[in-house]
């Protein structure tokens, strides 16, 4: 493995993972704002 | 600073002396009648002596009968029939008053939460030497090795290990019994306690099993026995919290 | 974490974002082109950079849960349980971070995956106790119960890491690596590498703060929203 090859891989997983997690959580408060929206009406 | 009235000092002393002798009683009571529970499940106890020759036999086929290396594996094969035999022994703690529903027996009686968890604590001590017993003698006559150093150091070893275990079984017990899958959740909860324990026990056996002296294995000894105070000090405080509302 | 409540209303907290993104962006830029590379490493110590931060957060997360079991069972307040739950759900996210970009240094640098390095076989540990921390969350349904119990089991959790740490110092003087050189600890010693260090950590440490911030507003969502529900049954 290069240098550039180590760095690379190293920030894609940290980005990657970061982005991975957002994701879940952007999905489970849509989902929980659905909800909320039908105990409103 | 004025000097205490002798009186009172007396009677300080009395009520300090009754609460400890109290404790001890109601943990004495708790233990005898897990004791007596267990000795009415025989079934339980071979259950415990086929595992630890299961593992002697299969630790014996995998290293051949008179292996030349057999103290490298020494700690290992004595340490991991142990923690399973404890994994066994934690759901008698409080798991099992849980199904049975004997718990809020435990809860209404007057009884310190200290006594209770010491009680269980000595239970599950006892029931995990009842199972090292067994596996030391057997596994040294089994696989053909005996300990270089002192027996007694070997003892002690083993004995500050398996309470340790103890401790953290009894307290794992406590936390296992609210949740849905009981026994099946100890090991997870073990996790997050266990290394702090075992790795040091493993490392002292290993370097007793090769001849080590009280000096070279004192700092695994000092670590074992600062993780039981640790333990003995945050339970203290904090298992009121787990066994009451 | 009180930042985030110090300056209120709804424009802030899209504003937050985008500051979290310029510093992280800015340490970016630091970390891959104005630090210098270092003399025996070359750049490959730039992985530093990423990996150092990462580990001190999963460190820091344990802390938060463990402060936060304290209170919630001193308080008996639920938001110190959305904080520690929170806490240790990112601090786990971070450990798993921490531990693989380590080991993926450790294999470039030194041959091995894993080479039993302490902090190394520590990080280990705290992921499983992390583990088994989160499982043993979800196992338990009544909300009451699991807040009380499991801020016990934070706290024991948070006091036997030292204990492993220690233990696993025993174990590497007993089985020394040939592998390992002794240049490590070295890095860090010129000024600008040390900046970069900081910068990133607190770049990294900001976007830890903000992703607590929300996944507690998530869960303390999902508490209100199964209340009212709760409510609604009745």
């Amino acid at each position: 493995m290069t240098t550039l090859e180590l760095l690379f891989t190293v920030s894609a997983i940290f980005w990657v993972l970061i982005f991975l997690y957002l994701t879940w959580l952007h999905r489970k408060i849509m989902k929980i704002s659905k909800k909320l929206n039908k105990l409103k009406v | 600073m004025k000097p205490k009235p002798q009186v009172t000092k007396t009677m300080e002393d009395e009520v300090s002396h009754n609460q400890i002798t109290n404790f001890f009683n109601d943990a004495w009571q708790i233990l005898l009648k897990d004791l007596r529970l267990e000795l009415r499940r025989k079934y339980e106890i071979y259950s415990i002596i086929i595992l630890a020759l299961i593992s002697n036999l299969s630790f014996g086929f995998a290293l051949g009968p008179s292996n030349p290396n057999v103290t490298d594996f020494i700690s290992g094969m004595l340490w991991v029939p142990i923690l399973f035999i404890g994994m066994l022994g934690f759901t008698t703690g409080f798991v099992r008053e849980m199904d049975r529903g004997s718990i809020e027996g435990l809860r209404a009686a007057p009884i310190s939460p200290q006594a209770i968890l010491a009680g269980k604590t000595v239970y599950i001590f006892l029931l995990m030497c009842g199972g090292a017993i067994i596996i030391i003698p057997s596994s040294m006559a089994i696989l053909n090795y005996s300990f270089h150093s002192n027996g007694f150091l070997v003892l002690l070893v083993v004995a500050l290990g398996i309470l340790n275990i103890a401790v953290i079984g009894s307290i794992v017990s406590a936390l296992a019994m609210y949740s849905q899958s009981r026994a099946l959740i100890i090991p997870a909860l073990s996790m997050p306690l266990l290394p702090g324990t075992i790795i040091p026990s493993i490392l002292a056996t290993g370097k007793l099993a090769v001849g080590a002296d009280i000096n070279s294995i004192l700092p695994e000894l000092q670590i074992n026995l600062a993780f039981l105070l640790l333990m003995i000090a945050t339970l203290w405080i904090t298992f009121e919290y787990v066994l009451y509302d | 974490m009180n930042m985030f409540y110090m300056i209120k209303g709804e424009n802030m907290k899209k504003i937050y974002p985008i500051i979290i993104f310029l510093v992280n962006l800015a340490a970016l830029y630091m970390i891959f082109l104005w630090a210098p590379p270092e003399r025996t490493l070359g750049d490959s110590y730039r992985v530093f950079f990423i990996h150092t931060p990462s580990a001190w957060i999963s460190y820091l997360a344990f802390t938060i849960t463990f402060v936060s079991s304290i209170l919630y069972l001193k308080t008996r307040n639920f938001k110190w349980d959305l904080y520690a739950s929170s806490s240790a759900l990112l601090g786990l996210l971070f450990c798993i971070i921490a531990i693989i970009t380590g080991a993926i240094w450790a294999k470039v640098a030194w041959g091995l995956y894993w080479n039993w390095d302490p902090r190394q076989t520590t990080t280990l540990v705290l992921m499983l106790a992390y583990l088994g921390y989160v499982s043993f969350r979800m196992a338990i349904n009544d909300k009451e119960q699991r807040a009380r119990v499991s801020s016990v089991l934070g706290i024991l959790a948070f006091i036997s890491i030292p204990l492993s740490y220690l233990s696993t110092i025993i174990w590497a003087t007993i089985h020394p690596m040939p592998l390992i050189p002794t240049s490590k600890l070295q890095i860090g010693v010129e000024p600008a590498i040390l900046q970069t260090l900081l910068t990133s950590t607190f770049a990294v440490t900001l976007l830890f703060l903000w992703m607590l911030y929300i996944t507690v507003e998530m869960y303390r969502t999902i508490d209100t929203v199964e209340s009212v529900k709760m409510e609604n049954v009745k």
